[in-house]
């Protein structure tokens, strides 16, 4: 009984490292796409001068295929901001986009982390310029 | 006792593999995060241009408020303080060179320097080639050039890399 119970503790230990660096790997690749493609919708904002209904809902869209739709907050400028002739620090857009990374650390539970402290919740932030001339 | 040190050893050798594997990730993740910002600090420096020049056809941004859209953007962008920006402008060469303090929480944990160098009909017989380090770029039109050096990378192992340095240009089209 006391062998098993070894056993089982090993090789606990022994696949911790492997597969956290797999689960790490996983992290980044999800949170470095979700950086991209909020960036990227960022831009086509640019063009609106805002983050419109189509360019939210197909940014939601393209984020759901690496996190759950319903967990991903976000704040995005949805009135029109304009590109002036001359610098106005009002007509930016900004955008903020927070993914839900659920599992940060393999065998959680062996080591005493609960659910709720074992996940993050990835911010992506920041301005861009409009390319919207006023009318 | 040997079977303790070759636990010992193995899992220090196990921890330093994963540690220097979650920094290369995070590196990795902070150089394409570096790399949509540089794009926009470009574009936002080129958003101005004179009118009165324009209009007798000549393309000259207004170097100002281009810098002043430029540093916003890029502050806010990579979570640093924009009243820290200490910048100088030297008009012979179009060149803004400055510094901006990270806020806390950041991973960037150096100060950032980025220069813009602007490209236009006041200064500028097309084409020319921008070179700097390993970024190269190609100019036939009015253009603004960012290179932004974020400093040393977060890694904890002793093989730290260089500097995180990268560069993006926008050039001014007509509307």
């Amino acid at each position: 009984m006391k062998q098993i119970i070894i056993l089982i503790v090993t090789i606990q230990i022994i696949f911790f490292f492997p597969l956290q660096a797999i689960l790490d790997k996983q992290n980044h690749y999800k949170m470095t796409n979700a950086t991209t493609i909020v960036f990227t919708h960022a831009q086509k904002a640019r063009i609106e001068g805002r983050f419109t209904p189509e360019i939210k809902t197909k940014m939601l869209e393209e984020l759901a295929k690496y996190f759950p739709r319903d967990e991903i907050e976000y704040t995005l400028t949805e009135i029109p901001k304009y590109r002036l002739p001359h610098y106005d620090e009002g007509e930016k857009i900004h955008f903020e986009v927070i993914v839900p990374i659920k599992k940060l650390l393999v065998l959680g539970n062996f080591w005493g982390i609960s659910n709720e402290e074992n996940k993050l919740g990835y911010k992506i932030d920041g301005v861009v310029s409009s390319e919207l001339l006023p009318r | 006792m040997m079977y303790i040190f070759m636990f010992i050893a193995s899992f220090i050798m196990n921890m330093t593999f994963l540690i220097d594997s979650f920094d290369f990730n995070a590196h990795n993740q902070h150089v394409v995060h570096l790399g949509h910002v540089a794009e926009e600090t470009a574009a936002a420096s080129i958003q101005f241009i004179e009118e009165n020049d324009y209009a007798e056809g000549v393309k000259i941004f207004k170097y100002e408020q281009g810098i002043m859209q430029a540093n916003a953007i890029l502050a806010t962008n990579l979570n640093a303080d924009i009243d820290s920006v200490q910048g100088n402008w030297d008009y012979d060469s179009r060149t803004y060179t400055a510094t901006i303090e990270p806020l806390a929480g950041n991973y960037i944990k150096d100060t950032i320097k980025y220069t813009i160098t602007f490209f236009d009909d006041s200064n500028t017989s097309y084409p020319v080639l921008y070179q700097n380090g390993s970024f190269t770029h190609a100019i036939g039109d009015p253009t603004a050039v960012v290179i932004i050096d974020t400093g040393k990378p977060r890694y904890r192992s002793t093989f730290v890399p260089k500097n995180t340095k990268l560069g993006a240009a926008q050039t001014w089209q007509a509307r």
